[in-house]
């Protein structure tokens, strides 16, 4: 009886549905480059181009989980990655723990600010996160003169193969499973939860939402600053407004993947899948010869329809759930 | 002395309220140019403020909603590009045709109505939140912009047109005019028409809107419609007044107008704001700015100033002061 | 003679102090472990700051003493209050809908100091455990977003009991049950008392207070009126009680208005997939007619389908003669149907705005001028003119409907849609959470309507609310209409018998 429940949550679930369209896609874009799309080279270089973006969709998805929304995050990222950058420049006895330290530890400090704004204001967390975006990209742009660094040390601009693979899916990966490990078995991860899906009945319960709060925004932060150290690692070199205007596809990332924007629900693996498909339609878009200008057009039409799609199976299945079925005599 | 703020967060108390930081601010701006409280001043003033203000309104109806227009620059920057094209596709530089201009100015309006419309169609039937929806229709928008565009400003636009941002009526700056013209109709259309009540019942309460009678769906649309038209306006005086159009445009402008209906009193959850506070709000912002220009500050700078202002219009706003 | 029994608590000579109100006077009360006991009064009388301070949620005033777990304190800690085993079960539950029946149950386990990771396995036992021992059956697994609202409370009570609860306090628990539920209910109360758990039951139906309590503590603006014991030797009887509890002595009697023979509404073989089925009634001009039955057997559904917003699989709905489809509200209201939801401050009124809004909203697009413009005079004197005829004391067009008592704002309901001219007036639970004064103020509107010509349809649980209203009433069961009573014809303990059977 148990199980058979699970099934049926799970065959009815977005991420089922999502996972369809993820295969449905990568057939059609297989098919029409010729098998290209599906050359293992290709996929791995798909993964490996947007691994970034996934490592801040995990930071996404914990503070969407929340209740909340950090729209800040991609200027996180740039400051983090600038400072990480001027760190490897001007200091002889840097290396990579020490860099991506530097980068996280910035990362977080920002968040915490937010933090501390949301938990204090109350008011939107979306107008809260705008306000400090503006205010960090603004000194970001202010102090830095626009100038971008490059030409970083050996260690860090020597690329091969196995480095790259290493960084950044070896970064994906942990960030993966630290956000899975945290929101399953540690305590703080359950409380995430309970808060976005009542945050009346946690502070009844005695949960410090203040703590959830650093924490959470804290983490966005973290998962940021981890995606722009690959990010830099890809790209050599770091140009402060080389990250603003990217925010939608990591958000889409996580709505695709079946977070509530209300809160309370959302899973690692789902957001997995809608990194894939926000990854498989792009590149499957530029290998079948579509210009990058049209990239953002279709990605935009994609998203919406998307939603759409999920907002008409919930307002079925509410429909369901109060309706459903028929009465017995 | 709490009772008497708590007196100043009324209705009337809320603008004497704006009133007095706006008098502050004209007093430092003036400390630092003697002739700030000019005619002259005045006059610029009204040059740059209705493009502001147009926005503004633009964002303060959906927000009465309980919702947010996040497409509104990018749709801006798609119907300044359409009548960009329009009009230097088929005007010679150098050369008029007012029967032209007046057809891309109708286009670009009617673009970004539509796109109002379709996001509004999205989120009443679809019951998506409007953040997702206007920031998808961003993305999609913007995209639409590099097509066409391909990346190239398109500038060099005929003397008609260039009046709609530059040009007088009289005394009164054009887009002065326009300006007044669509908020006289927004006052209108929230004090005098059924939709006014409307939208500021379902902005504090959308459950018990819906069980009185209201068509949300009807009303969803026609916010974001608005928002759309009053966008449109917006559009062609920002296009006219930078003389140029290009992907990409103006997006410090998104958040200003957030900023703007905040410090005026618009809450962003719904169903609160009146468009006198707004006015004084934008009127606030505008003599800021140009403070920040006499002092010179970087554009960036300002950028980030206006996020801390907008930060200290939240905290001043925010439910602990009993508003 | 009676054995002296143990005290889980004492309260002597609590008083508080709200600003310049003074909510509790010099309250002495105590608790005996193992009891049921009843705490009951009208909105605002003061219980539910007793609640708070015996949960060490608000401090009293000084003077006040408390005596728990054996030692005396001025007041209660919130720490204090739960190590000594008290538990509150607040009328929201204050439950996680996201998250699943067993991780609700066991989620103590999550708050507390240890530093130790997520034990999934522990959280399954003990939930099951605690199931166990209240034998119930739950799915564990299930969200608890997908539970009826009598699972939920079992839920609630079950993650109370998880943490080692001595004293359980119930808010208003029953006021979403169907009977059959609160049997099961009670049945568990009836357990936890075996094992020596306390329970204080806030609640205002009388008729379940004197079921299931041992002790009765009435509480009148503030003071403690008398504690009762609920046995044969007390004697105490539901109008005497429902007296002592308001103040006055209500002399309810039945004072129907006759109908007129026209039939206004005729519904024929309604059905809504799982909410209702093969519903059938008629209703004449003038006509008060009942809707008995408690939560889920379909009511509110109904009801939501004559008004439009939620359209039956089958059947036929004729007004005046002619069938009519009703694809939404404003159908419905055009059809000269109105609907008074259940949930007033969440579906009855938009608290945040002022009492014009409020009134006017169903009829804005009526009252239109030159150029499809409102005419604000005319709405400001429709405005004046319902609040003199409704007699709503301390409104103004201006004011804010959330500085209205709870009377007050549900005639501001009434007022909204009686501005649209209805002739079926439907009523859900309509004095919901309103005291015995305003309760038959409302009487007597309605009274006055049906006299007007206008049909009026009462939904509620309360079963004197339909005994003394409405000449006739249908009985409802889960989804089903088990008859129609003619409430003129039997007294009111008959026409309980007759509900109380049908479930």
């Amino acid at each position: 009886m148990r199980s058979k429940l699970k099934e049926n949550k799970f065959f009815s679930s977005h991420e089922f549905y999502m996972s369809i369209a993820l295969i449905l896609l990568a057939v059609f874009f297989g098919i029409r480059t010729g098998g290209l799309f599906l050359t293992g080279s290709n996929l791995l270089n798909m993964v490996i181009s947007y691994s970034y973006l996934g490592i801040m969709a995990m930071g996404m998805l914990v503070v969407i989980i929340s209740g909340g929304i950090d729209i800040s995050f991609m200027v996180t990222a740039t400051i983090s990655q600038y400072i990480m950058a001027k760190f490897m420049l001007e200091f002889a006895g840097a290396n990579l723990l020490s860099a991506v330290a530097i980068s996280v530890v910035t990362g977080i400090a920002l968040g915490l600010i937010n933090a501390v704004l949301v938990h204090y204001l109350k008011a939107p967390t979306l107008i809260i996160t705008i306000a400090t975006m503006s205010i960090y990209f603004g000194l970001l742009m202010y102090l830095t003169n626009g100038v971008r660094l490059f030409s970083f040390p050996a260690w860090f601009s020597e690329k091969n193969d196995s480095k790259t693979i290493g960084i950044a899916l070896g970064f994906f990966a942990a960030a993966v499973v630290i956000t899975f490990v945290i929101m399953k078995f540690t305590k703080m991860g359950r409380k995430i939860y309970a808060i976005g899906g009542n945050i009346d009945a946690a502070k009844r319960v005695g949960i410090n939402i203040l703590l959830v709060h650093l924490f959470v925004y804290g983490y966005v932060g973290a998962m940021a600053a981890l995606g722009g150290v690959v990010h830099l690692y890809l790209v050599q070199q770091a140009a402060p407004n080389a990250l603003y205007g990217g925010e939608m596809d990591v958000i889409a990332m996580a709505v695709l993947g079946g977070v509530n924007l209300a809160g309370g629900k959302g899973s690692v693996g789902g957001t997995i899948i809608g990194m894939l498909l926000v990854a498989t339609l792009s590149n499957g878009l530029l290998l079948i010869g579509v210009s990058s200008y049209w990239q953002d057009f279709f990605i935009g039409a994609v998203i919406l329809i998307s939603f759409c799609f999920s907002g008409w199976r919930n307002i079925k299945n509410k429909e369901k759930e109060s309706k459903g079925g028929k009465l017995d005599d | 002395m709490t009772e008497k703020l708590k007196k100043l967060t009324t209705s009337q108390g809320d603008n004497l309220l704006l009133l007095l930081i706006l008098a502050i601010a004209v007093t430092l701006v003036s400390m630092k140019q003697a002739n700030f409280f000019s005619l002259g001043t005045l006059e610029s003033i009204c040059y740059q403020l209705p493009e502001m203000g147009l926005l503004t309104m633009a964002m303060m109806v959906p927000m009465l909603s309980g919702g947010i227009n996040l497409s509104m620059i990018a749709s801006a920057n798609l119907s300044g590009i359409v009548m960009a094209l329009i009009m230097t596709e088929n005007i010679s530089k150098g050369e008029d045709n007012v029967g032209i201009v007046i057809g891309a100015v109708a286009v670009g309006i009617l673009i970004s109505t539509l796109v109002g419309l379709i996001n509004g169609v999205i989120i009443a039937y679809f019951k998506i939140p409007a953040m997702l929806v206007t920031l998808g229709m961003q993305m999609l928008l913007n995209g639409a912009c590099l097509v066409i565009t391909k990346g190239a400003t398109i500038s060099g636009y005929p003397a008609s047109f260039k009046f709609l941002g530059n040009g007088k009526l009289g005394f009164i700056p054009m887009p002065f005019v326009l300006f007044a013209a669509a908020l006289i109709l927004l006052v209108v259309l929230l004090k005098n028409t059924p939709f006014g009540p409307k939208i500021y019942l379902y902005g504090s309460n959308n459950v018990a809107t819906g069980f009185s009678g209201v068509d949300d769906k009807v009303l969803l649309i026609t916010t974001y419609t608005i928002s759309g038209l009053l966008v449109g306006l917006a559009a062609v005086i920002l296009t006219s007044r930078f003389n140029s159009a290009a992907a990409g445009y103006a997006e410090s402008f998104l958040m200003q107008s957030i900023l703007i209906a905040v410090l005026g009193g618009i809450s962003p959850d719904g169903g609160k704001g009146k468009v006198s506070g707004m006015v004084l709000s934008v009127i606030i912002i505008q003599v800021v700015a140009s403070g920040l220009n006499i002092l010179r500050i970087s554009s960036y700078l300002t950028t980030a100033v206006y996020g801390l202002i907008l930060l200290a219009a939240v905290a001043f706003r925010s439910k602990k002061f009993g508003n | 003679m009676k054995k002296m029994a143990e005290k889980f608590i004492e309260l002597h000579h609590v008083n508080k102090h709200y600003g310049g109100v003074h909510a509790l006077k010099d309250i002495d009360f105590d608790l005996n472990v193992g009891e049921v006991h009843c705490l009951v009064g009208k909105n605002g009388c003061g219980k539910s700051t007793m609640i708070k301070i015996i949960s060490g949620i608000i401090k009293p005033d000084e003077g006040s003493e408390i005596i728990l777990c054996g030692k005396k304190m001025k007041s209660v800690s919130p720490q204090i209050s739960m190590d000594c085993g008290v538990r509150v079960i607040y009328q929201d539950l204050s439950l996680f809908p996201n998250l699943t029946v067993a991780e609700n149950i066991a989620f103590n386990q999550h708050t507390d100091k240890a530093f130790k990771g997520v034990n999934w396995k522990r959280i399954n036992e003990t939930a099951k455990n605690t199931l166990d021992m209240m034998h119930i059956n739950l799915d564990l697994s299930a969200d608890v977003s997908s539970l009826s609202i009598a699972d939920r409370q079992l839920v609630a009570i079950a993650r109370a009991l998880a943490t080692n609860a001595k004293l359980l306090i119930m808010d208003e628990p029953t006021s979403s049950l169907t009977r059959k539920e609160v049997d099961g209910l009670f049945t568990i109360v009836r357990k936890l008392k075996e094992q020596g758990i306390t329970v204080i039951f806030v609640s205002h139906k009388i008729d379940e207070i004197l079921e299931i309590a041992d002790r009765i503590t009435v509480v009148r603006d503030g003071v403690k009126i008398a504690t009762y014991e609920n046995d044969e030797a007390a004697n105490i009887d539901e109008n005497k009680l429902a007296e002592i509890i308001s103040g006055h002595s209500i002399e309810y009697k039945q004072d129907f208005v006759k109908p007129e023979d026209e039939v206004v509404l005729e519904v024929k073989g309604l059905s809504s997939g799982r909410q209702y089925k093969d519903v059938s009634f008629s209703l004449r001009k003038g006509e008060v007619l009942g809707i008995i039955g408690l939560l889920g057997a379909g009511r509110t559904e109904l009801a939501l389908s004559l008004f439009g917003m939620n359209k039956p699989d089958s059947g036929e709905i004729w007004i005046k003669g002619e069938k009519v489809d009703l694809h939404n509200n404003r159908d419905a209201i055009r059809n000269h149907i109105a609907y008074l939801p259940e949930d007033r401050l969440l579906q009855g009124l938009v608290v945040d705005q002022n009492v014009e809004d409020n009134m006017s909203i169903t009829i804005i697009d009526r009252i239109k001028s030159v150029l499809g413009l409102v005419d604000l005079k005319k709405r400001r004197a429709i405005t004046e003119d319902w609040i003199k005829k409704l007699d709503i004391k301390s409104a103004e067009p201006g004011v804010s409907a959330s500085a209205m008592s709870g009377g007050n704002q549900q005639k501001i309901v009434v007022a909204k849609w009686l501005a649209t001219n209805p002739e079926i007036l439907i009523l859900d639970q309509p004095t919901n959470g309103i005291d015995v004064a305003a309760k038959d103020a409302i009487y007597k509107v309605i009274r006055d309507l049906a006299k007007s010509g206008i049909s009026v349809i009462i939904i509620s649980d309360e079963i004197p609310e339909i005994y003394y209203n409405c000449p006739r009433a249908i009985l409802m069961h889960k989804g089903h209409v088990k008859g129609e009573v003619d409430c003129s014809a039997m007294t009111e303990e008959e026409f309980s018998e007759v509900i109380v059977n049908a479930q």
